[in-house]
């Protein structure tokens, strides 16, 4: 596993996502033309429909491609730097200690690749601002760890800048949270669902299928 | 000057720099960018927005004279409203054209902003003013942005995201693109204390 020492090494450059960013990037926005495309193929006998087909493929692969080129990202000292656009060039700079929280989000297909979609977010509005589709698990948990460890570095010198600057400091405050922003991982088991509950819980929460199952009995 | 700064209200910058503001300046050639004092967009912010004006009124104007053709084509009118509508069209175009050419310098004299060790205030509007001020402290991240026009302009815009709701990102445009970057890596500078 990466430490954060050596993390900093493998971080200084601008990074591309992984290259099944593509795959993700079209399945994602052809997911809403799965509709029409399956129309297409029912109604469209006869006719040339891999041609409507293509029609929508191929800006949808285009932009996916562009997207692939354009977008990188570097973990800064300081900061998160993503750099986007072809056209209308975006570099957006996003400081450690204005994370709030970092997602992973992986369904089966990210977990057969070893993928995730990483979704970075601060108290800012409420789109995410940075949202990193998809990386490779290695390269989100070396992400993870040096957020954390920037974080956990800059709130340790805060405090010690805070103890020679401000006459009343409050580190007794700060320091047991930058402990715990060093291990993000230690924890402890509060509760586990068993099996028998989940059941019980899938069989009483269910409501839409529950009353599905109530109208198949009554005919 | 038309913006006088004195009916502006106080500036959010206390007037003497802090520990980390003097080391800021030692350290930057861009000392001047950030002591507060009010500056003006760049100067290729007029031929820039008039080039987008010129080409929104082009785009505009083919629609507008396609309009008028078409209204005259289907329809069989006598030359009396053909003569109206005619006139009635060349004042709109006419008076997109002027917009689109003499706006842009109107509306940059009264477009300023000030970066000072605790924020930026950025001053607009020329029937209706504005002041908005970002305090440095507030700042969640920031974008440099670039389009094509801009790019040919060397000039960039910056947007500052705050952690409000309804206007929770300011946009700053018409800077030079290395302007744009000094102020967002003086916004950056992570010496002042969190907040949120």
């Amino acid at each position: 596993m990466a430490t954060p020492s050596d993390t900093h090494t493998e971080t200084g450059a601008f990074q591309r996502l992984h290259p099944t960013s593509l795959l993700f990037s079209i399945g994602g926005t052809l997911k809403g033309f799965l509709l029409p495309i399956l129309l297409l193929l029912i109604f469209g006998k006869g006719d040339r429909y891999e041609l409507w087909a293509l029609l929508i493929a191929g800006p949808v692969t285009l932009y996916a491609v562009f997207k692939y080129i354009s977008l990188r990202y570097q973990l800064g000292e300081e900061e998160l730097i993503v750099k986007e656009g072809i056209f209308n060039r975006t570099e957006r700079h996003i400081p450690y200690q204005r994370i709030q929280n970092i997602d992973t989000k992986r369904n089966i297909v990210h977990r057969l690749l070893k993928v995730a979609d990483v979704i970075v977010q601060t108290a800012s509005g409420t789109a995410p601002e940075a949202t990193l589709r998809v990386l490779s698990d290695d390269a989100a948990d070396i992400m993870r760890r040096h957020v954390f460890a920037r974080r956990a570095k800059h709130a340790t010198t805060t405090v010690e800048s805070d103890t020679t600057d401000v006459s009343d400091p409050t580190p007794s405050l700060v320091v047991p949270t930058t402990q715990a922003a060093v291990t993000p991982d230690a924890g402890h088991v509060v509760a586990q669902a068993r099996i028998p509950d989940l059941v019980l819980f899938g069989i009483i929460s269910n409501r839409g299928m529950l009353t599905v199952a109530a109208l198949l009995g009554m005919f | 000057m038309s913006v006088d700064s004195s009916q502006l209200g106080p500036l959010p910058s206390p007037e003497v720099p802090t520990v980390s503001e003097a080391v800021t300046v030692a350290s930057s050639d861009s000392a001047w960018l950030t002591d507060g004092s009010e500056q003006k967009l760049h100067p290729n912010y007029i031929p820039c927005e008039r080039l987008v004006g010129w080409i929104v009124v082009g785009v505009l104007g083919f629609l507008i004279i396609l309009g008028v053709g078409l209204l005259f084509w289907l329809n069989d009118w006598p030359a009396l409203a053909f003569v109206i509508i005619g006139v009635l069209a060349l004042v709109i175009l006419g008076g997109l054209c002027w917009l689109a050419h003499f706006w842009p310098a109107i509306e940059y004299r009264y477009r300023s902003y000030r970066v000072s060790a605790t924020g930026v205030q950025i001053l607009k509007g020329v029937l209706w003013r504005s002041v908005m001020d970002v305090p440095k402290s507030r700042v969640q991240h920031t974008d440099v942005n670039q389009g094509p026009i801009e790019r040919k302009f060397g000039l960039a815009h910056l947007v500052i995201h705050t952690a409000g709701t309804i206007s929770a990102s300011v946009k700053l445009e018409g800077l030079g693109h290395e302007t744009a970057v000094a102020i967002r890596d003086h916004l950056m500078e992570s010496d002042s204390g969190d907040a949120v």
